[in-house]
């Protein structure tokens, strides 16, 4: 039963794009409407954290990379925008009880909602880095543009994937979201955001690059510092990964909704 | 007249969990038993509505109209049985579940009606006739925190009544709102049901299934009792 319906599924929820929009926006709104600089704390969110995490790792903690401030800064915003995605959307089905209980849609575009709305703020956090390059390390950020936008695809079709399983899980187990914070502190250093991935041996490399993220974020920094192609074997693992994690995704995601309305 | 809906064989059963740990799961999986009771809510339903027909569903509390009024929907799946659905359902139960209280009456307009599968160009078409419809006036631009219950229901309702739809799922919906806004709320439905509208209608107001109904079903013990004529059916009701 899965080929078949598949297809009209992508279909509905495409129908439902008004809906995603909609949800994205009541997403940062819930999060900045509210304070008194409004959606301004968008741009300041990143700004800070980036200024934060340059200071500390350009005074404080030296380590024997090139500018490691944007060697960090290029995969801890891509870590963040993941691991968010996945920590927000878990809940995103039983949060939003109320509607699912009342209302019919499909019930997909709440975690797809979710994870979107972390891509906003994301695309933010590299917008703002890009600037930065192109300000202080004479970088063209040009060039690189169609490559990125690629490899925010990847990621943000391997996260949906996840968060299909996440949230349709959590609403039979609420341990998910508490066994996820670990899984995600292991997948952390599983993947490489403060090392390259030069630093992991020769011979664990085939099984650590069937992490999905290890092929998407040094892609990102193929692309961001030596402005690169991201035409790696990682990168080809990781997208057809997360294609697979995708289709899996909306498979698990029918199955378990068929009691989901009864359950929350 | 063509059929917008039809019910066949419908049976639904809610699993009733003992407890829903880890522990108990797996002694059950071994002891090969499942870990829940099964609770049947409704058994063997039929029934088919025609376009422009008013079905009116009366019964007891937990006699199971709210579960068929979900399992049309689609919000529950049922166990076994088929709904034929021709056209778009939409539902007006509970009707300010949608609104978020941090966004303006107008932002909620856009959220709710595209929980109904509205898309933009759809919603700025109706917007007009929608802000009419509530009499919200200037209110519209405020954040729903400050509106009254009254004012909530009336925003819904007017963004959930003017959702084009085949058939259209009433669930108890109008005991809100004051006389003047709840008269208009009975034109408006008769109105898209002259324009051929189906609607299914849960109530207890009596009175009110005899009115707008063209036939009724008394639901209870999770079947279908009698079904008929409104006024019949009602008088059965008040005899049980």
């Amino acid at each position: 039963m899965a080929s078949p319906s598949i297809i009209p599924k992508i279909k509905e929820i495409f129908n439902y794009r008004q809906l995603i929009s909609s949800l994205v926006f009541r997403d940062l709104a819930d999060r900045y409407k509210r304070s008194s600089l409004g959606f301004l704390w968008a741009v300041i969110e990143p700004l800070g954290f980036m200024a934060i995490y340059t200071v500390v790792f350009s005074i404080i903690i030296r380590l024997n990379i090139e500018d490691y401030p944007v060697f960090l800064l290029c995969g801890i915003l891509p870590w963040i925008y993941f691991s968010k995605s996945l920590i927000y959307s878990t809940e995103s089905i039983t949060k939003d009880s109320h509607l699912v209980k009342k209302i019919y849609f499909p019930r997909e575009v709440l975690p797809i909602s979710s994870v979107l709305a972390r891509l906003v703020n994301f695309v933010i956090s590299l917008i703002i880095l890009e600037v930065f390059l192109v300000l202080f390390r004479n970088v063209h950020a040009a060039a690189a543009l169609f490559w990125i936008i690629v490899v925010i695809l990847v990621q943000t079709i391997f996260s949906i994937g996840l968060a299909l399983i996440l949230s349709s899980l959590n609403v039979y187990f609420q341990d998910v979201k508490l066994i996820l914070e670990f899984v995600a502190l292991i997948w952390f250093y599983a993947t490489p955001v403060f090392y390259p991935i030069s630093m992991v041996p020769e011979k664990l490399r085939p099984f650590y690059i069937l992490n999905p993220m290890a092929g998407i974020i040094s892609s990102y920094r193929n692309i961001i510092l030596e402005n690169r192609a991201p035409a790696n074997a990682e990168f080809y693992v990781a997208a057809l990964l997360s294609f697979l994690t995708l289709f899996t995704g909306i498979f698990v995601f029918e199955k378990l909704n068929r009691r989901i309305g009864e359950l929350i | 007249m063509s059929i917008v809906l039809k019910v066949e064989n419908l049976h639904k059963n809610f699993r009733v969990y003992h407890d829903r740990k880890i522990k108990q799961a797996l002694v059950s999986f071994v002891k090969r038993r499942p870990s829940y009771t099964t609770l049947e809510a409704l058994k063997d339903i039929n029934f088919e509505v025609k376009k422009g027909e008013c079905l009116g569903i009366i019964g007891p509390n937990g006699s199971g109209k709210s579960t068929l009024l979900k399992l049309l929907a689609g919000i529950l799946y049922p166990d076994k049985g088929t709904i034929y659905k021709n056209g778009k359902i939409s539902t007006l139960i509970e009707l300010n579940a949608g609104l978020h209280e941090d966004l303006t009456g107008i932002e909620n307009i856009y959220l709710n009606a595209a929980l109904y599968g509205l898309i933009k160009r759809q919603i700025k078409e109706r917007l007009g006739a929608i802000i009419d419809f509530s009499e919200l006036g200037s209110f519209i631009d405020t954040q729903t925190r400050f509106y009254s219950d009254g004012m909530r229901a009336r925003l819904g309702f007017s963004v959930a009544i003017h959702v084009n739809a085949d058939t259209l799922l009433v669930d108890e919906v109008l005991a809100v709102g004051d006389e003047h806004f709840r008269n208009k709320c009975y034109e408006r439905i008769s109105e898209l049901k002259r324009n051929g509208t189906a609607i299914i209608y849960v109530s207890h107001d009596m009175e009110s299934i005899k009115r707008i109904c063209d036939s009724a079903i008394f639901l209870c013990g999770s079947s279908v009792v009698v079904r008929g004529d409104p006024a019949m059916v009602v008088e059965k009701y008040i005899k049980v």
